[in-house]
């Protein structure tokens, strides 16, 4: 009986050291959150992918970063934000500026004291040169920044710094027509 | 003789219209900065101007609260160090309205920047140069042409830099060839702007 619950112990932490290998191994893993949500690393390829693949759904897209102050301030209005289009045609994402080996000890914990209600992803690029020109060249570098995309994948917005809840809802009205 | 002479002059006259534009096209193309005066944070005005015997100048929009300037304090220092013995200006600008005097002074001290910060009061000088991050870099001629523009290098952590385009830049002045790369794109905190 004690042979068989050893064997058992045994058995449940080599299916564990195997199961987290590998997730360590495969690109572009996602780490599941105590939260609502997970966190993908996100590189030139699947940056376009993202923009492009949108099946239909406009695109809110956030940059922000754990050490950006004024990002921290916006995100609960970008919460508030998600709750209130929740069934409209539009899905929210926030693109991390922060580096991938700080997603256990950065990224989630803000994601989980802002109550994040949307996907986030962390930028996986060589340079804040690559990062920048893969966002959109014609981003300034400063955060947060904002970009609304249509159905199609096209740009049709670029905000640069804080806003709040009344002027994303305007510039999502105006710019991707949706009520 | 006459047809001669009204050739020659219209020729002289295209040649010095050409000119003019040319070099009015050259300056737009380079940028130019206009001479201002701002004081530090000791109170001690600083023109422009004052550094018109330098090789070059090169002025940092910094701040004191961001992580990703702070992040280079150690880089300006050395860069400072480096290239003032080599006959390079350098100066540093606060623009951020969150950021008082005090403040960066004492972040100045507590830092090691031994270099003159100014304190741009309302964002007059960032709005003229449309500097809008922190750390955002401007190298300018003693003609204030601006030679080189962005980043300090392309990563915040120094054991990631993979190009030094600061550096670079500042190398191809002093040898007296024309930088290479002038544009470069800034990351960093936005400017707490009024």
């Amino acid at each position: 009986m004690m042979l068989n619950r050893q064997a058992l112990f045994f058995a449940l932490y080599v299916a564990v050291y195997f199961i987290a290998a590998c997730g360590n191994d495969k690109k572009n893993a996602r780490i599941q959150s105590d939260s609502y949500n997970q966190i993908e690393k996100l590189d030139e390829k699947g940056f376009k992918e993202l923009i492009e693949n949108r099946q239909g759904k406009t695109l809110f897209l956030n940059v922000w970063a754990t050490w950006c102050v004024p990002c921290a301030e916006e995100f609960p209005d970008l919460v508030r934000l998600k709750n209130a289009y929740k069934d409209k045609n539009i899905e929210f994402v926030g693109l991390s500026a922060d580096y991938p080996d700080e997603i256990e000890s950065k990224i989630l914990p803000f994601i989980k004291k802002h109550n994040v209600n949307f996907e986030i992803y962390v930028k996986d690029v060589a340079s804040d040169q690559a990062f920048i020109n893969m966002v959109d060249p014609a981003w300034n570098g400063g955060l947060p920044a904002t970009f609304l995309y249509d159905e199609n994948g096209v740009k049709k917005e670029y905000i640069l710094g804080k806003r709040d809840f009344s002027f994303f809802k305007e510039r999502i009205e105006q710019a991707l027509d949706i009520i | 003789m006459t047809v001669n002479y009204v050739q020659r002059r219209f020729l002289t006259l295209v040649i010095t219209l050409l000119f003019s534009i040319s070099t009015q096209l050259l300056a737009a193309d380079a940028g130019r900065v206009e001479n201002f005066t701002l004081a530090d944070y000791k109170g001690e005005k600083h023109a422009l101007s004052d550094y018109k015997e330098a090789k070059a100048i090169v002025l940092m929009f910094i701040a004191t609260r961001c992580p990703v300037s702070n992040a280079y304090n150690e880089r300006m220092a050395a860069l400072y160090e480096d290239y003032t013995q080599k006959g390079v200006a350098f100066v540093g600008i606060n623009s951020n309205k969150t950021e008082s005097v005090d403040e960066v002074k004492k972040h100045a001290a507590e830092n090691g920047l031994l270099f003159p910060i100014l304190k741009d009061e309302n964002n007059v000088i960032a709005d003229k140069l449309e500097a809008s991050v922190t750390p955002e870099i401007y190298v300018l001629d003693t003609n204030f042409n601006v030679l080189y523009h962005g980043s300090i290098d392309d990563s915040r952590r120094p054991d990631q830099v993979k190009s030094n385009s600061l550096k670079k830049a500042l190398d191809e002045i002093l040898a007296s060839e024309q930088v290479s790369e002038k544009e470069t794109k800034a990351f960093g905190c936005t400017i707490k702007k009024v």
